[in-house]
């Protein structure tokens, strides 16, 4: 509330009445066509202050004690707001339509800005399905009382009546989507975002490239993998088969290195006969050789003997003494070829026994 | 209120945008698949089967240990072809010019007597084995412990392989020898005489000539012995009387 309001109508100072045509003015100034509830606000107290200064509706200039006189527009527009509908709690989520699209009436864009427009990509980036739960939200975008969470310009303690901006608290304010007065600000903010989106955008189609192309990456790795692996297993597979195959190979090999030691064994002993048989066929060759030797001997033996028998029948019957020396001789001769003999007989026989 | 409100929507939109590309983040590199691994099972490799020392001895030994027939002295022996002669004992060899040698599967074949070794019980044969294929000579006499493997045809008998160890190197004069004399564990019997004396590689390290009555241990020239007889070839090639 404005801190220069005074009691009573015969009260009423220049300054307040001053205050109260200015803001006549002001609020006369205001497109008054619609219906709504600011509409009859404004005609109500610009009623009120004409009452106040003691002239018609069409009398501005007329000075009367005001009730609520000395209201700046600004104060009457702000108690109006707080006498506006309140916003759903913050847990509902906050839709960026309803902060991109209010044109942020209480902060009054520069005359020399007049074709700053809110910018469409925030529409874009808005909840398609989402919708205020004010049950009159149309309304409310209306005459300005969505935006009542928007920040406002802190207002000066005691503007002089000609520096307030006029067009200030210009409404009926712009539906959402509609162009809004720019500011320094505003514009850099919207470059920062533009330049966000944009490193967002980039960085969002890189990292899917990336992505296709890791999962193309990977998808040739588990391929070569899986056929690796049947590759592996198959190998596996024959490696194994291939050990049966030498374990078993390995057994018939024993088995026929068994048989071929077998088989050698009885060549062995084959042979060691076929050695023995020879090595009697030697042997009794060299008996044979020996018992021949033996027998001549003793044929001589007995041939000598034969021939001593006759010589001494001869001697015995002439009665020839004188022959006696040479048979004696003769007698000697006989006896030791026949023990030449015997012992070549006894020498066979130790070797037929030996060879047997 | 403020306007810096209508900045909040921004949060939710980067947060999304940043989270699909990151769900689809992944390398780009395709030559760095990671292999599947092969379990152990599937990749143990099946080992061929190898013979034992014994066994792999043995048919080392069939390729060039042959059985000795001594026809003039009615005695049975081994040889074994090494360094381009056929080696055997100076007593197998005597009382004949030549002698009968058998392969292991009875294939036939002549030696003549060459050399007989002046200081120790060695001959050596000229003579061409059938599909043979000559033994190695160790580089260096065996020390005691040496695990030694002796292939030969005891009693005649078949090509066998006895294992024993080395007991010791004495000197050869009890035995009327030149040279010094390994004593082994080996079992040995008549028709040894001649057999080579083998180590875990199959190389030749000894040729076993005799048993010693007191202890029964085998008794082996020495490998130093025979490379000294093969270098220098000195001895007498005249024959010598059976041995008894």
């Amino acid at each position: 509330m404005r801190s220069g309001h005074r009691e009573g109508a015969s009260g009423l100072g220049e300054e307040d009445r001053a205050a109260l045509t200015h803001n006549r003015e002001v609020l006369s100034g205001l497109d008054l066509d619609s219906d709504t509830a600011l509409g009859e606000r404004i005609r109500e107290t610009l009623g009120r202050i004409d009452e106040l200064l003691g002239d018609s509706p069409s009398g501005p200039e007329a000075g009367s004690e005001p009730e609520a006189g000395g209201m700046d527009v600004l104060d009457f527009l702000t108690a109006f707001r707080e006498a506006a509908p309140s916003r759903p709690p913050d847990s509902t989520p906050k839709p960026v339509v309803v902060q991109t699209a209010e044109p942020e009436p209480e902060e009054p864009q520069p005359d020399d800005e007049p074709g700053w427009k809110a910018p469409a990509r925030t529409a874009a980036w808005s909840p398609p399905a989402w919708t205020p739960p004010d049950p009159a939200p149309a309304s409310r975008a209306a005459t300005g009382a969505a935006d009542y969470w928007a920040p406002r310009a802190p207002r000066p303690a005691s503007p002089p009546p000609e520096a307030r901006p006029v067009t200030a608290p210009s409404v009926p304010l712009p539906a959402p989507g509609a162009a809004s007065p720019d500011r320094p600000g505003s514009r850099r903010q919207l470059v920062l975002r533009l330049a966000a989106v944009a490193v967002l955008v980039v960085s969002v189609t890189t990292v899917s490239l990336i992505a296709v192309h890791n999962n193309d990456a990977a998808g040739k790795w588990r391929h070569l993998f899986l056929l690796q692996k049947q590759v592996s297993t198959h190998a596996a597979g024959q490696v194994a088969a291939a050990n049966s195959n030498i374990s078993t190979l390995n057994q018939e090999v024993r088995s026929l290195n068994g048989q071929v030691s077998t088989m050698q064994s009885q060549l062995s002993s084959v042979a060691n006969q076929k050695e023995k048989a020879i090595d009697q066929t030697t042997v009794y060759a060299q008996l044979l050789a020996a018992a021949g030797t033996v027998a001549e001997s003793l044929q001589v033996c007995i041939t000598s003997t034969n021939q001593l028998y006759s010589d001494v029948q001869t001697a015995a019957a002439s009665g020839d003494t004188g022959a006696l020396p040479s048979l004696e001789a003769e007698a000697q001769n006989v006896n030791q070829t026949c023990m030449q003999a015997q012992q070549g007989n006894q020498e066979l026989q130790a070797a037929i026994q030996s060879a047997s | 209120m403020t306007r810096r409100t209508g900045w909040k929507w921004l949060v939710p939109v980067v947060t999304a945008a940043a989270a699909v590309s990151g769900c689809a983040a992944a390398p780009t590199r395709l030559d760095k698949v990671v292999p599947v691994s092969v379990t152990a099972e599937q990749a143990t490799a099946v080992s061929a089967p190898t013979p034992d020392t014994d066994s792999a001895i043995l048919a080392a030994a069939r390729q060039y240990v042959f059985r000795v027939r001594n026809d003039s002295c009615l005695a049975t022996g081994t040889a074994f072809a090494a360094d381009g002669k056929l080696v055997t004992n100076r007593h197998v060899g005597a009382g004949a010019t030549s002698v009968d040698l058998a392969t292991w599967d009875g294939q036939d074949f002549t030696g003549q007597v060459s050399v007989h070794a002046d200081n120790a019980d060695l001959a050596l044969l000229d003579g061409v084995p059938p599909d043979y294929v000559y033994g190695t000579l160790a580089a260096t006499d065996p020390v005691k412990g040496t695990p030694v493997w002796v292939a030969g045809y005891p009693l005649g008998d078949q090509l066998t392989v006895t294992s024993g160890k080395i007991l010791g190197q004495i000197s050869g004069a009890v035995f009327g020898l030149g040279t010094s004399v390994l004593e082994i564990s080996d079992p040995i019997q008549h028709g040894n005489s001649g057999s080579p004396l083998l180590n875990s590689s199959g190389q030749v390290v000894g040729v076993v000539f005799a048993i010693d009555t007191q202890n029964h241990d085998g008794l082996a020239v020495p490998v130093s012995a025979l490379m000294s007889l093969l270098t220098s070839g000195d001895g007498d090639s005249s024959p010598l009387p059976c041995a008894d």
